[in-house]
Order: C-alpha cells, then structure tokens, then sequence
C-alpha cells in the first residue's frame, strides 16, 4: 500500500451509515422516481465528486444521497409495497439484463400507485441521459497552480549581442568539422 | 488310385476384368461469382432494410435503460467511496500492525522511499489493484475474474 499515515483518511465513526438493503432489480425498479424525488442531493453529490474528484471531500453529500434513498424507499413500502415488489420480481426475471422495458403492464400500475399516493409522477424514458446545468452554492474550485521544478536551464536573451561562431556557423546545416 | 471328384479352377471372364473408374467426379457448383455477388447484395439489403425499421425503437430502449442505471449511480457510488475508505484504513493499519517488528519500516513507503514525488502529501490518489489487494489472499484477488464488468 502506498498511504502514509500523513494521508488523513476518515475514521470509521466518520463513515457509519445505513446502507440500502435492496438488490439490483428493486433499485431499477424505484430507479426513476427515486432519482426524480432525490434529484437536489444527488446532483450536489455529484457535482462534488466530479469537480473534487475525492471521495473524502464529498462524505456529507453522500451520507445526504443515502439517507434520501432510504427516506424514499421507506414511504414505497409504505404506500406501494406490493405493486413494487411485482415490478421488480418482473425486472428481476424478465431478462438478463435488468431490462426494464420488458415490464409495461407491471410498471403501469406502479406509477398509478405512485402518482396516486405519493404524487411522484414518472420522468420521461431520457429524463437522467440528457446534459443539463447545475448551479451549486459551494464554491467552483481553483485550478491547479503547474508545478515549478527547480534546476531548469536560464533562457537565453535573444537580444544580447553574438559571439563570433566558434565552429563555422549557427545553423545545423552550416555546421563543419 | 484315380481321383474321385473333378475340380474346376477358379479363374477371371473371358476377356478380364472390367476396368475400374478412377475419373474425378467433382460435386456440383453452386456458388459462382453470378450467385455469390446477387446473394451478398441481397442479405445485405435485406438486413439493413429489417436495421431500418427498428434501429430506433432499440436505441430507445437502450436510453431508457441507461436513464434507469444513471439514476441510481449517485447512490451506488456513494456506498461505493464509503466501503473504499473504510477498506483503505483497515488495510494501512494492517500493514503497520504486520510490519512493526521490520526495523526501518515506514508504513506507506520502502524503507522512507515513497512512490510519488511531485504529488502533494494529502492528493487522493486511488491506489492499483495489486496494491489495493496486498493484503489479502490471492484467491480473493482472482474472484475479480468473475466480475468482468469491473475491468
């Protein structure tokens, strides 16, 4: 390993935090709607990991994400367990893949349900593919400052007056032995 | 002492055998350029005809499916750096634990030595695979074969 204990790292306190119990197919199934409810944490969450690029910096919009995820999840299964539960046992064994387009009938009245009780409405298919701008409070970071190594050569000053040319000439193609 | 029975001897047709057929029979021909080239103009045709009409309800479908794993990567990624910084802790604790009696050892480094020199004490810096396995078995570090899609 190449982390010196002058590498600070979080300690594990730092870290706790309830995890999402749910597998593969029930995130694709609630996908959509959780990312539609969560969309101001999760777009801060990500803007931090891209701009910082350091998963330290970013724990507290993580934990925020999370904690979304599971507040959401919970009011599912509150309101629309077995209409959830259908959908992603249809996910699950539809395809190999966790295609979610192989699950109309299911999905429809899961979005019913959904839009009725909770009043979450489904994004449209490309809602989370298309580009879009996030204006976050935290500040842009600076870009880094290039390194400055030591022991480089001076320049030479164009404009001081030449020496005679000890060997025949400037020029590589004047050059003579 | 006569013999008792006569004996007719074996022998080839009047005129011999017939001769046996070595000519080459060659199969059949099928394909000739005036065959291949119709058939290639066809199939492709053909297939880029059936391309045509659904190219776009397949891409549909894979955007829709990408819309659904871009939603929730905010949260698997974020479950993710949790588990990576509580692995990263455990394992430099290991590596001091297990090298403490090694005179000269400084965790982190060959004997004082680091591995980067430009880069600024604190940078995050993801460390490579075998170093990020160094302390487990060798097992667990070829079960990654099994997850392909983390290459």
């Amino acid at each position: 390993m190449v982390l010196t204990h002058d590498y600070s790292l979080p300690t594990y306190e730092e870290l706790e935090q309830e995890e999402i119990p749910l597998s593969t197919a029930a995130l694709k199934a609630g996908a959509l709607h959780f990312g539609k409810s969560c969309e101001q944490e999760n777009n801060e969450f990500v803007l931090c990991r891209q701009e910082l690029d350091d998963p330290r910096k970013c724990l507290k919009e993580g934990k925020a994400v999370t904690n979304c995820a599971l507040s959401f999840f919970k009011k599912v299964k509150q309101s629309c367990f077995d209409e959830f539960q259908v959908y992603a046992t249809c996910i699950d064994q539809s395809s190999g893949s966790f295609d979610i387009t192989k699950c109309r009938n299911t999905q429809h009245v899961f979005d019913k349900c959904m839009s009725d009780n909770l009043g979450i409405q489904r994004p449209p298919y490309d809602y989370f593919s298309k580009p879009f701008v996030y204006d976050s409070v935290r500040p842009k970071p600076l870009p880094e400052e290039p390194l400055v190594f030591s022991g480089v050569p001076k320049k030479v000053d164009e404009s001081e007056p030449k020496t005679p040319a000890k060997y025949g000439g400037r020029n590589m193609t004047s050059f003579t032995i | 002492m006569a013999p008792s029975t006569t004996y007719k001897q074996d022998l080839p047709p009047e005129g011999g055998y017939r001769k046996l057929d070595f000519s080459r029979v060659p199969a059949k021909q099928l394909w000739r350029w005036w065959t291949i080239i119709p058939a290639y103009v066809a199939s492709t045709s053909i297939a880029y005809y059936l391309w045509r009409i659904t190219r776009t309800e397949i891409r549909t479908r894979e955007l829709e499916n990408n819309t659904a794993t871009l939603a929730i990567m905010p949260l698997v990624i974020a479950e993710k750096d949790r588990a990576l910084l509580k692995n990263l802790r455990k394992m430099r604790d290991e590596e001091t634990e297990l090298m403490k009696n090694v005179e000269g050892w400084e965790t982190g480094t060959l004997f004082g030595e680091k591995i980067y020199k430009t880069q600024s004490e604190d940078e995050f810096r993801l460390p490579s695979m075998n170093e990020y396995y160094a302390q487990c078995k060798p097992e667990e570090y070829f079960k990654l074969d099994n997850f392909y899609h983390y290459h």
